[in-house]
């Protein structure tokens, strides 16, 4: 219907609605105490340049994000005959297909990123433990990706395996749409906002671009001032659950920054079989700083799924919302590193499904021990990403922003990552430590077998085969 | 104040009224007006301009309830003021949430002669609007009426902003298949 018949119908529309939409409803939601397993990322692309924008404005928004571009999966409860959860059922079928065929040829195309980035993100050289989202800093630099041009947009396709940034597009919205989830108690959603100086020309339809296949908020203020830091602090909060207030109460941009690139995912899910906190334990993990006591999570004869490669084994544990926690133990004498390093782990976890899959599991009753954890850090992927290939956008001399503005040379200073995975009996169960089933792939001994994280281990949250948030923790602190 | 205060005071053609009125409904109204026009300056001069109009029409008009009233005022100045204003510097954001609930509306069967289509069209989205929670009116209304953006509406209804999306996407598919048992026709 064209834009003035949709404007004499809005006209028409009863005034009770007009007044009674003026306050919000009363019981809105709150966001869910518990924890299960949250985790957040936060990803910071901060550019800088010599352009001196003209005098502070108030902080407007130049883009907004698009809407979702999702069809709820129908809930047969909802429907009061067959016939219209079929129709509905079948228009879902026909919108989500598509963008899973899209998910999947972005997910091979990604692989070798995932594990490669892994191995040079996640080491960690004091021994302290380090995190990182994939998934996020693949959405970030996309982003990056869109607003760069030349060689300087050519190294971040070529990292992702897309011929074109159409390519490149599609694959995100697919992604993005993939790993979406909200229903107020399973919780996956990713953000984006790229913030611009006040007084910086730029170009309508990146923005337009950002906000329709990247879901991103564009806004434009005086960046490096106070309460532009504010503003990017309270926009960070609000999208990684406030879990990571220790770092986002630190935006400190300096005043020659004229973009900045924020990308977030926040996380929150319960364990499909919650542990019972009764059957907890104290004890020692063996850390890499020295043993501390930690509280483990424990499960006896679990019936599940036991991995196992020539330098580690591994256990997944469900999430209500479909998506799995990895325990990854490497082998003794072996480290996280080596596992990285060989990079098995991320066949196991894309190929676990298939019929076609991981050949070294078994179904067996597994003793489970699992420590509670929170766990942090902040890696700078400047220096990895310039390693695999990207190098470009940090030149001051031939980075190319031009598709975002050709008002000044700007160039980037600075991509961090923060991340945080906080764990408890409402989400996990729980992993332990292999009889160690000797060098090369041999079955494991026993149909019984304990698997105890109580040593240096990796996790993986994947949903599906997208590698959500992968850590190495090295040490626990209680 | 109260609205029937606000109405005495209109027939007493007292000015306070001007100032009654712009404490009860300015923010509101300057929302609206930014929300289609985009631009301070615009939205202020609409504003203004609404207090006006107010002011020339009642008495003789007493609106009870008066806050629809108001905002209706509002809203039609605002849009008025955009359609005066070149095509190029339209609002996208505004155009962009009419292109989509006009995507879910029936197309070919609107004569721009034959009003009453439009009406029985608009009869029907206020029965499908009844039957709604007051949530998803809520979110309809602000997004569609008043013509929000997504996050503010999140923001007020403290939820994610992708959620508030996603429950819009719902809305429209449930609008849509209403209208269809209602009669109305699309094309394929």
């Amino acid at each position: 219907m064209k834009r003035k018949h949709v404007l004499e119908i809005l006209d028409k529309l009863d005034g009770r609605y007009i007044a009674e939409a003026e306050n919000p409803p009363k019981k809105a939601k709150k966001r869910p105490y518990w924890i299960g397993v949250v985790a957040a990322a936060l990803a910071a692309v901060i550019c800088i340049g010599s352009f001196f924008g003209s005098a502070p404005a108030a902080a407007k928004a130049v883009a907004l994000p698009a809407e979702a571009r999702i069809t709820e999966h129908p809930i047969r409860g909802d429907y009061k005959d067959i016939e219209s959860y079929t129709a509905d059922y079948d228009a879902w079928k026909a919108e989500s297909e598509p963008r899973k065929a899209l998910k999947e040829n972005a997910v091979g195309s990604l692989s070798p990123f995932f594990t490669e980035a892994s191995a040079e993100f996640l080491v960690s050289e004091n021994g302290e433990n380090v995190l990182w989202s994939p998934i996020n800093a693949y959405i970030g630099l996309s982003m990056l990706a869109e607003i760069t041009d030349g060689d300087s947009r050519r190294e971040i396709l070529d990292l992702f395996g897309a011929e074109d940034i159409e390519a490149l597009r599609s694959q995100v919205s697919a992604v993005w749409e993939s790993v979406y989830e909200d229903d107020g108690n399973e919780i996956c959603t990713p953000a984006n906002s790229l913030w611009l100086k006040d007084g910086l020309d730029y170009r309508q339809d990146t923005m337009d671009n950002l906000a329709y296949h990247y879901y991103a908020s564009v806004y434009q203020t005086d960046l490096g001032s106070d309460s532009a830091d504010k503003a990017i602090g309270e926009w960070l909060d609000k999208n990684t659950g406030g879990m990571l207030k220790d770092r986002t109460g630190k935006t400190d941009l300096s005043p020659d920054t004229v973009l900045a690139l924020y990308s977030t995912l926040f996380f929150q899910a319960k364990w499909r079989d919650e542990f019972d906190s009764k059957n907890n334990t104290e004890d020692v993990f063996h850390g890499v700083g020295g043993d501390t006591e930690v509280t483990y999570m424990n499960k006896k004869l679990c019936q599940m799924d036991y991995y196992w490669h020539e330098n580690y084994s591994a256990v997944a544990l469900s999430l209500k919302n479909g998506s799995t926690m990895w325990f990854i133990l490497p082998d003794e004498g072996k480290t996280a590193a080596d596992v990285l390093k060989d990079g098995a782990y991320g066949e196991m976890i894309s190929s676990s499904d298939g019929e076609d899959g991981w050949q070294n599991k078994k179904y067996m009753k597994v003793n489970l021990s699992v420590p509670k954890f929170d766990v942090s850090s902040t890696v700078n992927l400047k220096d990895g990403l310039g390693r695999m290939g990207v190098n470009k956008v940090f030149d001051t001399e031939s980075s190319d922003f031009t598709a975002i503005t050709s008002d000044t040379p700007v160039w980037i200073t600075a991509v961090n990552q923060s991340a945080r995975v906080e764990i408890d009996e409402k989400g996990v169960k729980a992993a332990a430590y292999i009889e160690i089933p000797g060098a090369g792939a041999a079955m494991p001994p026993e149909e019984i077998i304990d698997f105890l994280l109580d040593r240096p281990f990796l996790f993986v949250i994947s949903k599906g085969n997208l590698p959500l948030f992968t850590g190495v923790v090295n040490n626990i602190s209680e | 104040m109260e609205d029937k205060q606000i109405i005495k005071l209109f027939f007493a053609r007292a000015e306070a009224a001007i100032g009654a009125l712009k404490e009860r409904f300015g923010s509101t109204l300057y929302k609206i007006a930014m929300n289609i026009l985009g631009n301070h300056h615009d939205a202020e001069e609409t504003t203004n301009d609404t207090y006006l109009a107010l002011w020339n029409a009642i008495p003789p008009k007493e609106p009870e309830p008066l806050a629809p009233y108001v905002y209706r005022t509002g809203r039609n100045m605002a849009l008025k003021r955009l359609e005066y204003l070149s095509a190029e510097k339209r609002n996208g954001r505004y155009d962009l949430s009419l292109d989509e609930l006009g995507a879910c509306l029936p197309d070919n069967d609107v004569d721009p002669e034959q009003t009453f289509i439009i009406q029985e069209i608009a009869d029907s989205v206020n029965r499908f609007l009844e039957q709604d929670t007051e949530l998803n009116r809520y979110i309809f209304m602000r997004r569609y009426w008043y013509g929000d953006a997504v996050e503010d509406i999140a923001k007020d209804i403290n939820m994610k902003s992708g959620a508030v999306s996603v429950r819009l996407n719902r809305i429209r598919a449930k609008l849509k298949e209403y209208l269809i048992k209602e009669g109305y026709y699309y094309e394929a």
